[in-house]
């Protein structure tokens, strides 16, 4: 399967900021979700892997061409919105469309046309007086119209009020629907994430913490509830990402949980009372307080 | 380093996206200019010294106009990112606003020159003014390209406003030094054309002032090497 996102040992310095030795792959037609707070590097990844940004070191291959050598090529086939991206305020939705379609031939006018509908939006109506909503549907109205093959997509829910969200991941999840579509999809929201990703990457302080598929990911990730005597040594269980004791129970936190881990608490003296799945954020908050790669 | 945009066709969309966005204000403008002309065409000096001074002063603004609302303002608007995001590279998007602003000020700008010239020509008004007005229209000219460039070329507004208020304090001094200039003065009041070597001198040092500017910021985009 070829890739459509391949980068290996990125990276870029700033003043009090760095991305460091980012390898990521994403294959084509799949959705990878990209996690982590505010200033973890998600947004400079998405601009490296759009051509805006020329990283210091490392290679950066987005559908098979290199970049930023190819940007102009590689851009007609990417849709990229962004949580800072503005569109002209004294210009209507209209004339946003009209001038995207001059630019991109396979602009599908049927498709626009159903998306207006589908979000409730007036194409005279000037963009300055969108809401916030609005602006973003606006937004990948214009992107998903032209039908690209990569959607870079940083931080799209964000702001939105719930119907709004629904109605933009819904419409996300119809654009997935074609399997030669790849997506990577960045947020702090992992409950978005979770819900179209096939691959969750997490990143932190500008570098690649983990990066798996989502079931997978989901899988491994237990909470386990267990009485006895706290031992440091619980800490050096294999996969053991976070232990607490608030005696009389234990609460441990695993990335690697599988036939083994219960006999080898059982081994310690523990009694294990529950074993509970993680939702993402749990993991990835617990990842990052943790430090460790997931 | 690449001078040249990637694609010729691209920058022209660009140039007809900011023609379109500030098109109905430049109308504005352009009517303005028409009223200030009628002013100057209509004979008494008191009517042509207002409407000279209405044309020079709609001159300046819309070129602060233009610069201000398609280039400072839209990195406040944070529009910049959605036109990084289509297929162009920097050079593209740099001559697409250079070239559209030039368009945007040489429409009124030809507009009121000509119609000056016009004016002088036809009507029983010195002819020998012919030069004065191309010397100092090419000043606002020069004045507007360097504006631009800077603009252009530094992001800090406050540095924006302060090259624009410093060039548009030289305008007033130029006009009084040209029209006392020998080689001009003792032609104001004439019907001959004459193109003076003073005057010839002046018009060359304008025209290399718009070209050094224009290189220098070209020059100055040719080595970025991203957006970023």
């Amino acid at each position: 399967m070829s890739s459509a996102i391949a980068l290996k040992g990125v990276h870029k310095q700033y003043d009090g900021f760095a991305l460091r030795d980012i390898g990521l792959e994403l294959p084509a037609g799949q959705v990878m979700g990209l996690v982590g707070v505010n200033g973890a590097g998600k947004s400079t990844l998405l601009r490296v892997l759009m051509g805006l940004i020329r990283a210091d070191g490392g290679e950066v291959e987005v559908l098979g061409q290199r970049l930023p050598q190819a940007q102009v090529a590689v851009k007609r086939d990417i849709g990229y919105a962004s949580d800072d991206m503005r569109l002209y305020p004294g210009q209507t939705l209209r004339w946003h469309m009209d001038f995207i379609r001059r630019i991109y031939p396979g602009w599908d006018e049927a498709y626009a046309q159903d998306l207006l509908a589908r979000f409730d939006l007036r194409p005279q109506q000037k963009l300055g007086g969108f809401s916030h909503g609005q602006r973003v549907k606006a937004l990948l109205l214009l992107v998903f119209a032209r039908h690209p093959r990569l959607l870079l997509l940083d931080e799209p829910t964000t702001g939105l009020d719930p119907v709004a969200r629904g109605e933009v991941l819904e419409a996300l999840a119809d654009v997935l629907r074609d399997e030669q579509r790849s997506v990577l999809f960045s947020s702090h929201n992992t409950a978005d994430i979770e819900q179209i990703a096939d691959t969750i990457t997490f990143i932190h302080g500008g570098g690649i913490v983990a990066s798996r598929d989502k079931e997978s990911f989901l899988e491994s990730w237990r909470r386990i509830l267990c009485q006895g005597e706290w031992t440091d040594g619980l800490r050096r269980l294999p996969g053991v990402v976070s232990a607490r004791n608030s005696a009389p129970v234990i609460e441990l936190k695993t990335s690697a949980f599988d036939g083994t881990t219960l006999p080898a608490l059982q081994a310690l003296g523990l009694a294990v009372h529950s074993v509970e799945p993680m939702p993402l954020e749990d993991i990835f908050v617990t990842t990052v307080r943790g430090g460790h790669n997931a | 380093m690449n001078w040249l945009a990637s694609d010729a066709g691209m920058v022209g969309k660009l140039i007809i996206k900011d023609w379109q966005v500030y098109q109905k204000q430049l109308a504005g403008y352009v009517a303005a200019m028409l009223l200030a002309l009628g002013l100057v065409g209509m004979g008494t000096p008191m009517m042509a010294a207002a409407g000279a001074l209405l044309l020079l002063v709609l001159l300046l603004v819309v070129g602060s106009y233009a610069i201000h609302s398609s280039i400072t303002a839209e990195r406040k608007q944070q529009t910049v990112p959605f036109i990084m995001s289509l297929p162009v590279t920097p050079m593209d998007v740099y001559w697409g606003k250079l070239l559209a602003n030039l368009v945007i000020y040489l429409v009124p700008f030809l507009l009121v020159v000509a119609g000056l010239l016009a004016l002088i020509l036809t009507t029983p008004r010195p002819d020998g003014t012919v030069p004065w007005v191309v010397v100092v229209a090419l000043f606002l000219l020069a004045n507007f390209c360097v504006s631009l460039c800077v603009a252009i070329a530094v992001d800090s507004e406050g540095w924006n406003i302060f090259a624009m208020l410093v060039l548009m304090t030289l305008i007033g001094p130029f006009i009084y030094w040209v029209s006392r200039l020998d080689g001009i003065i003792q032609y104001l009041q004439t019907d001959d054309i004459v193109w003076s070597a003073p005057v010839l001198g002046i018009v060359a040092a304008e025209l290399a002032v718009i070209a050094m500017a224009i290189f220098v910021t070209s020059w100055m985009h040719a080595r970025k090497a991203s957006f970023l």
